[in-house]
């Protein structure tokens, strides 16, 4: 570009880029992003119900054993991150009873999510996949609540 | 009744050329989180797409040179500089993403895990590129990526509510629990994917490579002005699927396991099956035009010999830059690095770097330097500034987009 537009206006154009992304951080900072702690419980909820879809349809007869087994590993990955992600937050007072009940679903999803990877095909597959989809629930109503405290 | 094969061919190698591990990746996290509101965009990318790519293409057939070549001599070293620096780096990181989907690709076949992949990969990609011809890989990773179209009978075996879907391409918003913000930066992110800047280089390059001449340039506007757009109802589809299947059930995508899983609940295991083998075509077929294109772009810029007819002892340069980007590329994937985060990546700097490719390109189709009194007429100009509009917005609003919303968290 610096051929097409003239010396002045392309020092210029580089300012109001700078002040556009400095502006971006400002407002990011300043709450505009998802709230995190909400954010990190839905990418669980997901999770969960990924590795419920994944049982259901292999045990179906829809899906190879390698794709679901798949779909439950990076559904465990995914999990970690989260579980991870959320209790390293800190939050304010009007978050920290979401985050403890957050913490206490996501020990229980990552319990089934073992499972799941473990049981993939067999008789428990069934009463997983109720696990987990109560998991994905749970998680759900905790993200709304969390993206609500805010 | 060679011609009509001809035509039929290109049409079809478009279709299914057109869908890469940006496109499947963006639509699939676009319908599992915002359903088909995000449809309009689609749209746009793929008329923009169609239109530079023709220009592209029309500036090869007329003139015999492909369009960097070209876009170096009319708009000089700097501003050569500027669009190589920004379209490698972009083709570069897409290479890589691709290189990673063809070894997710491969997990979801044989449940090895991806990494185990990337070297023999890439090690085929680098002999396919070097010992088979230029038409056979077209051919050959187009015609395969058409099995993507099971995601079009996927959605129609599913049997959703119409209604209800094309309530949701009407509204235009998201109703999801998404923000506005959020549902901004995939719009940026899925015209980014949709215009990706190395499939017009590709496409100039590769005119070139098959010495199209003024009597192909209709065959330049068939390929383009039918095959795109129905490369473009795959992307549409993709997103369908997830739209029906996944963001009921409360699953944003964030693995390419979770954009094929609707198929196999639509189609069972043998429908699966022929998806896998599809996208595993498209990406193949995408990391060769990726790695070619990084090449081109690179010797077309520097003046050396390029192109894959000739030999390596012929243009060294340009197979040793060939070698390098695979090199690099199967590097940057060993590290273990999610292939669908550089893929996120990917598409997101696409978007930033659109300007400095399609800016250009219009430049040089409007000199009769080039391309005698073909230049563009002044509907096509109108729709081409208007185009430049949208992509300068679209470059401006990525980054900051980016950073406000965690990556589209």
């Amino acid at each position: 570009m610096g051929a097409v537009l003239p010396r002045a206006q392309v020092g210029c154009w580089r300012h109001w880029l700078a002040l556009v992304v400095m502006c971006s951080v400002a407002l990011a900072g300043c709450g505009i992003a998802k709230d995190p702690l909400s954010v990190a419980v839905g990418d669980a909820g997901s999770s969960a119900a990924t590795a419920a879809l994944a049982l259901e349809q292999h045990a179906q007869g829809r899906l190879t054993r390698s794709t679901a087994e798949t779909m439950i590993d990076d559904a465990r990955r995914e999990a970690a991150t989260a579980a991870k992600q959320v209790t390293q937050l800190t939050v304010g007072d009007q978050q920290a009873d979401i985050q403890q009940d957050a913490m206490d679903v996501l020990a229980r999803a990552a319990r089934h999510l073992q499972q799941a990877a473990r049981d993939i095909g067999s008789d428990r597959a069934e009463e997983l996949i109720d696990e987990l989809r109560d998991d994905a629930d749970a998680l759900a109503e905790l993200e709304s609540r969390a993206a609500a405290s805010r | 009744m060679s011609k009509i094969f001809g035509v039929a061919l290109g049409i079809l190698t478009a279709i299914g050329g057109f869908v890469d591990i940006g496109d499947l990746v963006t639509n699939a996290v676009v319908g599992s989180r915002f359903g088909l509101s995000l449809v309009w965009v689609v749209v746009v990318g793929v008329i923009g797409i169609s239109l530079f790519a023709h220009m592209s293409g029309k500036v090869t057939a007329l003139s015999g040179r492909a369009t960097f070549d070209i876009i170096r001599e009319r708009l000089g070293p700097r501003a050569a500089l500027a669009n190589l620096t920004g379209s490698m780096a972009m083709t570069l990181l897409t290479l890589m993403a691709e290189i990673g989907g063809v070894a997710l690709a491969l997990q979801l076949l044989s449940g090895v895990v991806p990494v185990a992949y990337v070297l023999p990969v890439a090690l085929l990609l680098w002999l396919v590129l070097w010992r088979v011809k230029f038409s056979i890989l077209e051919n050959v990773a187009g015609l395969m990526g058409l099995l993507l179209v099971a995601f079009i009978v996927a959605l129609f075996q599913l049997g959703p509510d119409w209604g209800e879907l094309g309530r949701q391409v009407v509204q235009q918003t998201p109703d999801t629990g998404e923000n506005g913000l959020t549902y901004a930066f995939y719009a940026v992110a899925l015209f980014g994917a949709a215009m990706t800047p190395y499939e017009v280089f590709f496409f100039s390059s590769g005119a070139a490579e098959d010495h199209w001449t003024k009597q192909d340039l209709w065959l330049s506007r068939l390929n383009v002005l039918i095959g795109f757009p129905l490369g473009g109802l795959l992307s549409i589809a993709i997103a369908g699927c997830a739209a029906v299947v996944l963001l009921p059930a409360g699953i944003g995508v964030s693995s390419l396991s979770q954009v094929v899983a609707p198929v196999g609940v639509a189609l069972g295991v043998a429908g699966l099956v022929v998806v896998l083998v599809g996208v595993l075509a498209a990406t193949a077929g995408a990391a060769i035009e990726t790695a070619l294109s990084c090449a081109y772009s690179i010797a077309q810029f520097a003046g050396w010999p390029w192109g894959k007819r000739l030999r390596p002892s012929q243009a060294p340069q340009f197979h040793a830059v060939l070698l390098g980007v695979i090199v690099i590329g199967c590097l940057v994937m060993l590290s273990g690095i999610d292939p669908i985060m550089v893929t996120e990546f990917s598409v997101v700097f696409s978007a930033v770097a659109l300007p400095l490719t399609y800016f250009p390109i219009l430049v040089v189709a409007n000199d009769p330097q080039y391309v005698g009194e073909n230049t563009n007429g002044p509907l096509l100009n109108l729709v081409a500034m208007i185009y430049l509009v949208i992509v300068m917005v679209a470059a401006l609003a990525a980054i900051p987009l980016m950073i406000l919303t965690n990556m589209g968290a």
